[in-house]
Formats: C-alpha cells, sequence, structure tokens
C-alpha cells in the first residue's frame, strides 16, 4: 500500500499503519539526521523526536505533499530549532577547529582522515547550508523539492547551495 | 558573461539546474576562461568526493532502540501529568460534594432521632446518606 493509503488508514483510527510508514522511512531519515548532526546519538534522538512529533500531527496532515517530505520538513524544523541554541557552542567550536586544522594541514592526510574533515567540515556550515547541501547531494532531491521542504524559494536553496559548496572549498581547498 | 557570475552559477550546473540557454553561455565561458574552468574542474571533484563519503555505521545501523516504545513511554509521561492534574482538581470538588452530605447526614441524623417515633421512613434516608459517605470515602 502506498504512503498516503496509510495515512488515511491511520487518520481513520489503524494507528498500526504508523509503523509500516516508520519501517519504510526511518533508514533514510537517520542516515540524513546522521549527515547533518555527525554524531550517532544525536542523529537517533533527532529521529526519535521526528517520529514523534509525526505521530502527534499526523491526524492533521493533509497529504498535500508525500509524506516522506512531510517528515523531512518536521525533521529540518526540529533540527533548525535546536541548531538555534547551539549557535554560539559551534561559533566556539569553529574558532577552535581553525587551530586544529592549521595543525591538520602540517600533515599528510590519509582517505579516512580526509572523510573525517570532510564531515566535520559539512558539520559546521551554517545550518541552511547544511541542510540544503544534505538534501540535493544525499537524498538528490530537486531545487523544487528542496524549496518546498525548507519552505523558502528556489533561487534561496539556488545560493544556500552555492554557497555551501564554495564554503567547503574553502574548507577543504586543493586536498581531495 | 563576468567570471563572478559564472561563478554563482557553477552550483546549478552542477545540478544540471540551469536554464538551457544560461547553460550553453556557461560551457561557452568556461571553454574560454582558464580561471573558472580549473574551478569548475575542482568542484566536479569535490562533487565526486561528497558523493562518495561515508558516515561510520553503528553496529546495527540503525537506532537499537524501539521507537514505537519510545513514542508511547514519550506520550506516558504527559498522559501520567494530565491523569494527576484531573485527580488534583477533581478531588476537592469530590470532596466539597462529599463534605455537605456529611454535614446534612449530621444535621439529618439530629432531627431524624428527634423525628424517629413519628416518621420512621427518615431513618432509611439517613442510611443511603451514610452509604453514600461510605462509597466517597472509598473513591
Amino acid at each position: 500500500m502506498e504512503d498516503d493509503g496509510l495515512v488515511l488508514q491511520f487518520q481513520a483510527g489503524k494507528h498500526q499503519s504508523f509503523d509500516i510508514l516508520v519501517e519504510r522511512h526511518k533508514n533514510r531519515l537517520y542516515y540524513f539526521a546522521l549527515r547533518l548532526v555527525n554524531d550517532h546519538q544525536e542523529a537517533e534522538d533527532l529521529l526519535q523526536e521526528t517520529l514523534i512529533r509525526a505521530y502527534r500531527a499526523l491526524d492533521r496532515f493533509r497529504l498535500e505533499s508525500s509524506f516522506s517530505s512531510w517528515l523531512f520538513t518536521i525533521m529540518i524544523n526540529h533540527f533548525r530549532s535546536t541548531s538555534r541554541k547551539k549557535r554560539l557552542k559551534i561559533v566556539m567550536g569553529n574558532a577552535l577547529e581553525h587551530i586544529t586544522d592549521k595543525k591538520r594541514d602540517q600533515k599528510i592526510m590519509d582517505g579516512n582522515e580526509m572523510q573525517e574533515m570532510a564531515r566535520q567540515a559539512i558539520e559546521q556550515l551554517p545550518p541552511k547550508q547544511k541542510l540544503v547541501l544534505n538534501l540535493k547531494v544525499y537524498e538528490q532531491m530537486s531545487y523544487r523539492e528542496i524549496s518546498q521542504i525548507m519552505e523558502m524559494s528556489v533561487e534561496s536553496v539556488k545560493a544556500n547551495l552555492s554557497y555551501a559548496r564554495k564554503n567547503l572549498r574553502k574548507r577543504l581547498g586543493d586536498k581531495i | 558573461m563576468e567570471c563572478n557570475v559564472i561563478l554563482d552559477h557553477l552550483s546549478a550546473k552542477l545540478d544540471g539546474e540551469l536554464s538551457p540557454l544560461l547553460d550553453a553561455m556557461t560551457d561557452n565561458h568556461l571553454m574560454n576562461c582558464v580561471e573558472c574552468n580549473k574551478e569548475w574542474q575542482a568542484l566536479q571533484k569535490q562533487e565526486q568526493f561528497l558523493q562518495s563519503l561515508s558516515w561510520p555505521e553503528t553496529a546495527t545501523s540503525i537506532p537499537s532502540r524501539n521507537k514505537k516504545q519510545n513514542i508511547f513511554r514519550s506520550l506516558a509521561f504527559p498522559a501520567a501529568v494530565a491523569a494527576t492534574l484531573a485527580f488534583v482538581l477533581i478531588f476537592p470538588w469530590l470532596k466539597q460534594i462529599a463534605i455537605p452530605q456529611n454535614n446534612i447526614a449530621k444535621k439529618k441524623t439530629t432531627n431524624d432521632q428527634k423525628l424517629t417515633k413519628t416518621t420512621p421512613n427518615l431513618h432509611v434516608s439517613t442510611k443511603e446518606t451514610s452509604m453514600v459517605n461510605t462509597t466517597m470515602k472509598n473513591l
């Protein structure tokens, strides 16, 4: 059965349908969360909170977008609100990161270190840039889909993606 | 087109989101500008690297916790709070109902004692009141 059918079943009172929906989408959501926070525990928490919010709000979901897009929107909104709280922490982290970056540049990096550096570089992007980059590169969504999920214009998606890639170029440089 | 304009379009070109006209204009510029072409090559390389990037997996890949269980566990707390609040709010109200009946019962008992000789039915009424009181106490 399609997602929409399961949503309607849930709204009609068959709450077990939610289990099937979760089973279908949890992997994709989990890895999306992991790429945003680069930490398994935080990714798990983000997923849990998303599913809880989805469960509570599913009765009010009017199927105006796909169920998966709706789940991404919930996760992104929660991620944004928690990111705001962590902003100061991130700024402090960035200051320290520049110091460690310089140290790192002084030695030849192996593949694993490169990957770790890239993951950290993505993690430290501003939230909007990080989100659009993940939705584009890893979820392979179109600009239009991203604009709907992020509730922003297509032009804004384009600009944020461009900034994200430029920022990564600055951080990763020619090490790739 | 100027280089800075082209550089702004490279990301969208990478995603195939440029209009055919803009795409052709960008291609034309890239063929004639070494610096922008170098940036375009680097951006493509970076994109390939980003796509190949993996995130360390956990032992079970996916969170080991049971989602549904967690959802209901997290819903259980607000439900418990709501139930406690409801009890706290309703209990004084129940008491208010119970206390006047107690008072009535006491008054009636006094009156009944006076009236028992003439009106025996009132004695039954006192028993009913005390039964209600006992039920309230049990609540």
